[in-house]
């Protein structure tokens, strides 16, 4: 970032009322105040209490919007949907607003159809929590969301998945923000052992804090002093809250909850108490309660509870689900499904301290990445992706005015991501010249955008190439990138070639080629890669994944997904527990592919197999096709790339991102791309290769190898950059030579 | 060859204004595509209709005599799909032409298996299965494993009695692994058209949840859609009920190891085979029942989980001698009697496992078989599992696994609530031959008899009795000399038992297990005999 950002900030939350959605408001300012931005913070409804709006109106940077003193609301109520989104927009009007973070679904749909769309970074959690929830009407709402937003703020990985599985206009734009720890306000008390030699010497002190309601098993809380007590185990249980749900098909639980709390011996109740006194009081306890009833453990959202337990140093006692796994790891000892186990835990606790030390570590360490050091440090992140800073030459280059960039191209979907890049470079303007297909476009457009740019970028080296390179201004840069089918077309006989500056070709292979069949001058002919979002991708794989091969799209049948099916047949004889997960449309979803008889031949055959052949019969799925990507490698352990020939293929460095193992046959220039361990001389290798690395258990430490290397190889950033600098200096010819695979 | 530009600098806010133009352009280019979407899912919705259906239907009927003879039919089809009306978010058809769409329904059907129904099955599933239950209820039904890429259409091919959806089918390494997984959000839509295609065709779907409580957790919007849930091992208790075992198979594998050896047969993935449980509690319980194993000289097997489960299973048990259940300690309000256990059983291996009232159950009469896992006392047990079972316990065992834990038996508990007319246990139906016979005696037969072949009619009252408690009455005893061959022939069931004392109960139940399991017969007051005809 090269300027200050202004950004708005608006929660459709009443900030008199301290709850979830409020605390979320003040962390999500704090952390843009942290990361330097100038904040506007629109309240919803007038001040009734500073408990709140005050420690905002503090923070560096941070300005309280009051639309009830400042004349922008007409009443005295609350602020509607409506009302609340003009007023954003005419705050925006008076001070552009660079980002505009808003939250809750009638508020953001609002927005969205706002002049704010495109700059929204929106974070939704009254959302359908299953896929099957999600209706047509729904998904058409969300996806108007998504297409409005810059990010969408997921609070969890698997609400992110969610998302992205069921819009796929959410794909790409969806960044976690999970939940912020607050500091605490104190230091931390040594609590002492409450065991020794295997002995309790003081009571062992549980506590527990939030509301009294039947799925948060806080009625059978009460029960655990008496039953620790039967095991000699002393207690005392702190609980702390004063807001006892009433239930509708048990009219007397919330009397018998009150009268647990009133009169149970061993358990004490402290009422409601303020968020910082319940975080000391937390502190001086040597167990957090967090057990609650197994239909809690679909929640998509993350316990902010147990994440403060966490940072106070206390573990808590919680149930084992797939999110405090990632969170804990799976040998946290104070997994607990019922009272029996909690008794159990607490046994233990007294007669294996190192359990229990171990477990004060791992919730220690599970909440540094939820404070909001953290928190800002990864927000700074995101913003520095949203409004990136231009590499030197540009910014030089762009002193006396915008640098002028025009893009024509009949397809942009490999160059969408440059697109965004270079759009928001300060000092840069970008404009397109749409082809309709890949030879026709309007020529009005075009001369337009000759008398216009400094810079051409010819996306494709096709047709527009041709006309570029002929009607291009004398000392206007023209760029082009070739990608692989343009090298058997006829056309580039009729470009001339003097008049570009830089070609730019994917990988090293294709350079060397390109400049062998095209004669054109090598010194112009460079590589910059394709790019791979290591951060999109680099997401938590689900359990026993190694087992699982993943091809992403095997259409037409040059991709080889008979190589890829036969990989698999190998390692199935040596262990039934491999599959193989496709995510691809399949060759009749392709009529220009299917009505080759050749491909339908194959097509056929490859089925067969898969009916036929007891070996692979049943365990190979085809996902579909879509740009969900990143949520499907997560059940992906394997990226296979079996091709006859690629330009690139980016399925393995996706999947090397997203922490799968890539495993490559040896396409004509794989090896320029990537590192050659990965590349096997044919199925047969391939198989004994990952059937070795999955048999003596290193599959992860491998995967981890290639995460690295990705990461150092082409991400995104780094590829951005390059195509910056391009455009004002020639890169050199050097990047032509070599591989692209780097050690990370 | 590149100069610098001359030309003036704009105004300074130009390229924001050519940024929000050109998002406004692509903007406005995504509304135009979503609104032909839209239109695109309208007519689909109300080509889906109720209206539009019932529509098509009555002209269909008005064309054809054929099809008017089917209205009834069709029209509770609709009836019944009226339910499930809905737009599947995943599948919704973008922009195609007509081109494509016949290119599809010609190629798609590559994507379909051959299927494999067994001619003549009384009864057919169709569904998301795991290995294990799909083997286990092949021996009775046929069974048709959907994937989640296929599922609807082979639903909607092989036409089955009903669909079940297990979610032990979602587990790692299964067809449809992670079915409830946030991410795999295309598995539970995929699930979801399989309900669909059920519907259209007026078969009911039921839910199997025998996995973790955790593990079900994110299928509760699923759970909403099927006409019945049922809870199996694994599963919170709510409404238990057993996949049950293919008997048959397991009964096959009695020939007991003659080494001091266990078997585990439902391991945790990967590692030691007794780590199933991971709270300290679990492992510790472990430790010691490790040590004891050790301390006694007592191997311990588990199945080679490279093989193919059945085949994993027949290895590693034949040289046990006992089998240990897993998890070492189950909670009371978790489902237990999961299939491991009940399959180490039905081979004639004691079981040394967890208190288990599901177990307790099943096993009623022969509790003895299953010796409860005690650490204070764990040399006793371990005694006490290695002792052979005599041929009494045997039986009981057996007995106790026919009535209430074999796919057959277990198949139909499922078929009846569903009131399917199919009859999966019409494998094992007998023909109960008598001459005067009780009939509450024939009704008490906790195995009773599918037909009863009798010399006479009985009284009409009688014989309503018995067809209304689901007995055929046959009037057809042959002329003396009476053969088997020559009583088969006036029999319509698989088996045929004759001379049975009926004051015992399980007087058929038994017949039935000793020639299952080759066992000697029992000494019994008549010369009760129940064979094959066959």
């Amino acid at each position: 970032m090269s300027r200050t950002l202004r950004a708005l900030v608006y929660g459709d939350v009443n900030l008199n009322i301290l709850d979830g959605s409020a605390i979320w408001v003040q962390s999500i300012t704090e952390a843009l105040s942290r990361c330097g931005v100038d904040v506007r913070v629109l309240l919803k409804a007038p001040v009734e209490t500073g408990r709140l709006v005050d420690p905002l109106r503090e923070l560096p940077g941070v300005t309280v919007v009051d639309p009830f003193t400042q004349s922008r609301a007409a009443t005295r109520s609350a602020l509607n949907a409506s009302d609340a989104v003009r007023i954003l927009e005419q705050l925006d009007a008076e001070a552009r607003a660079d980002l505009v973070v808003v939250r809750g679904l009638r508020l953001v749909t609002e927005a969205a159809a706002s002049r704010l769309a495109g700059r929204l970074w929106t974070y939704l959690t009254d959302i359908p929590q299953s896929p099957i929830d999600v209706t047509a009407e729904i998904a058409e709402q969300l996806a108007h969301i998504a297409s409005a937003s810059r990010f969408m703020l997921c609070q969890t990985e698997e609400l992110r998945d969610l998302l992205e599985s069921t819009v796929p206009e959410a794909c790409g734009r969806s960044v976690l923000w999970s939940p912020v720890v607050p500091e605490a306000g104190f230091p931390l008390p040594d609590r002492g052992p409450f065991a020794g030699d295997g002995v309790q010497i003081r009571p062992i002190t549980l506590v527990y804090t939030g509301k009294f309601a039947p799925l948060w098993n806080t009625l059978q809380m009460t029960e655990l002093p008496a039953l620790l007590s039967e095991r000699g185990i002393d207690v005392e249980l702190h609980m702390v809250g004063d807001k006892i749900h009433d239930v509708a098909d048990d009219p007397e639980w919330s009397t018998r909850m009150r009268s647990a709390l009133e009169s149970t011996p061993g358990v004490i109740w402290h009422g409601g108490m303020p968020r910082q006194e319940a975080m000391q009081l937390s502190s001086s306890a040597d167990f957090g309660l967090s057990w609650r009833a197994p239909e809690m453990d679909a929640s998509l959202e993350l316990s902010t509870k147990v994440l403060e337990f966490g940072a106070l140093a206390v573990p808590a006692l919680l149930n084992r689900t797939p999110m405090h796994e990632s969170l804990l790891g799976t040998d946290y000892p104070y997994f607990v499904a019922d009272a029996t186990d909690i008794v159990d835990a607490l046994a233990d606790a007294v007669t294996v301290p190192t359990d229990y030390a171990n477990a004060v570590a791992a919730a220690q360490a599970s909440a540094v990445p939820f404070g909001m050091a953290a928190s800002a440090a990864r927000l700074a992140g995101i913003l520095q992706r949203a409004f990136p800073a231009a590499p030197p030459e540009v910014s030089a280059r762009a002193e006396s005015r915008p640098l002028r960039v025009g893009v024509a191209s009949h397809d942009l979907k490999f160059f969408t991501r440059i697109l965004d890049y270079l759009e928001a470079l300060p000092g840069v303007e970008v404009r397109l010249d749409a082809w309709s297909s890949l030879s026709t476009h309007d020529q009005a457009s075009s001369e337009a955008m000759v008398a216009w740019a400094d810079v051409i970028v010819c996306e494709w080296a096709g047709p527009n190439l041709v006309w570029y390179s002929k009607h291009k201004r004398a000392g206007q840069r023209l760029i082009v990138r070739l990608h692989r089918f343009e090298l058997d077309a006829g056309w580039l006989s009729d470009v001339q070639a003097d008049a570009i500056d830089q070609c730019i070709c994917v990988s090293p292979f294709y350079a060397q080629l390109t400049a062998q069949r095209t004669g054109w001058p090598a010194d112009r002919i460079v590589v910059i890669p394709n790019w791979v979002d290591v951060e999109q991708f680099n997401r938590p794989k689900l359990p026993d994944v190694e087992y699982t091969l993943g091809m992403i799209g095997i259409s037409p049948m040059r991709k080889r997904p008979d190589l890829g099916i036969e990989t698999l047949s190998l390692l199935r004889r040596r262990d039934r527990r491999y599959r193989l997960a496709v995510k691809s449309k399949l060759p009749w979803d392709y009529w220009w592919i299917w009505r080759k008889p050749e491909e339908r031949a194959d097509t056929e055959a490859l089925f067969e197999r898969l009916h036929a052949d007891p070996t692979v019969q049943g365990a190979v799925s085809f996902d579909g096709f879509g740009g969900d990507v990143p949520v499907w490698l997560r059940r992906v352990g394997w990226v296979l790339s079996t091709s006859d020939d690629e330009s690139f293929h980016l399925a393995p460095a996706e999947g090397m991102a997203s922490g799968a193992v890539p495993a490559l046959l040896p396409w004509p220039g794989a090896d320029t791309i990537y590192d050659t361990r990965w590349i096997h001389r044919d199925p047969s290798v391939m198989a004994d290769a990952i059937h070795e690395i999955v048999s003596s258990g290193r599959w992860a430490e491998t995967a981890d190898v290639a995460q690295r290397q990705v990461a150092a190889s082409f991400p995104l950033d780094a590829v951005c950059e390059e195509w910056a600098r391009v455009l004002v200096t020639n890169l050199s010819p050097d990047t032509a030579q070599g591989t692209l695979a780097r050690e990370g | 060859m590149t100069e610098a530009p001359t030309d003036a600098a704009p105004p300074t806010d130009a390229g924001s204004q050519t940024k929000s133009e050109n998002a406004r352009l692509r903007g406005e280019l995504a509304r135009a595509e979503a609104r032909a979407e839209r239109a695109e899912r309208a007519l689909d919705r109300m080509e889906r209709s109720a209206k539009y259906t019932v529509g098509a239907l009555l002209v269909d009927a008005a064309k054809s005599p054929k099809r008017l003879l089917l209205l009834p039919r069709d029209l509770w089809r609709v009836w019944r799909l009226r339910k499930s009306r809905r737009t599947a978010v995943a599948a919704a058809p973008k922009a195609r032409s007509l081109r494509d769409d016949i290119l599809d329904r010609e190629a798609a059907r590559l994507l379909l298996p051959r299927i494999a129904a067994r001619p003549g099955a009384a009864f057919s599933i169709a569904g998301a299965l795991s290995t294990e239950t799909a083997l286990a209820w092949s021996s009775c039904a046929a069974v048709t494993q959907v994937q989640p890429h296929d599922a609807a259409e082979l639903a909607l091919a092989t036409d089955p009695d009903v669909v079940v959806i297990e979610s032990a089918a979602g587990m790692p390494g299964e067809q449809w692994s992670f079915l409830g997984d946030p991410a795999a959000a295309d598995r539970q839509l995929a699930a979801m058209r399989l309900i669909d295609a059920a519907r259209e065709q007026g078969r009911p779907v039921v839910l199997v949840r025998n996995t973790s409580p955790a593990q079900t957790a994110f299928l509760s919007a699923l759970e909403r859609e099927c006409d019945l849930v049922v809870d199996g091992p694994g599963s919170r208790r709510q409404d238990p009920w057993l996949p049950g075992i293919d008997l048959e198979a397991w009964i096959r594998l009695a020939e007991r190891g003659q080494e001091r050896s266990a078997v585990v047969l439902e391991p945790a993935s990967g590692g030691d085979p007794l780590d199933a449980g991971r709270t300290p509690a679990e492992r510790a319980l472990a430790s010691v029942l490790q040590t004891a194993l050790q301390d006694q000289g007592i191997a311990l097997h588990e199945p080679d989980p490279r093989l193919p489960i059945a085949a994993a299973r027949r290895q590693a048990l034949g040289p046990a001698t006992f089998g240990i259940a897993t998890p070492l300690r189950l909670p009371a309000d978790i489902i237990g009697a999961r299939a491991a256990s009940l399959a180490v059983l039905a081979s004639g291996r004691r079981l040394l496992g967890p208190a288990d009232v599901d177990l307790a159950r099943v096993l009623a009469d022969a509790r003895e078989a299953h010796i409860q896992f005690e650490p204070a006392r764990l040399t006793n047990g371990l005694d006490a599992a290695l002792a052979p079972m005599d041929a009494n316990l045997r039986r009981g065992v057996l007995r106790g696994l026919l009535l209430r834990a074999s796919a057959p038996g277990q198949l139909q508990v499922l078929a009846d609530r569903l009131g399917l007319l199919s009859r999966p246990r019409a494998c094992w139906d007998v023909s109960l031959i008598c001459e005067d016979p009780d009939i509450d005696a024939v009704l008490l037969q906790s195995w009773r008899p599918r037909e009863l072949v009798l010399p006479a009619p009985p009284a009409d009252r009688a014989r309503a009795t018995l067809e209304e408690h689901g007995v055929h009455v046959v009037v057809s005893i042959p002329p003396v000399p009476r053969s088997r061959e020559a009583l088969s022939l006036a029999c319509g069931c698989p088996f045929v038992a004759a001379q049975v004392d009926l004051t015992d109960p399980d007087a058929i139940a038994d017949l039935l297990v000793e020639h299952l399991a080759g066992l000697p017969p029992v000494a019994r007051l008549t010369d009760a005999a129940l064979w094959s005809r066959s």
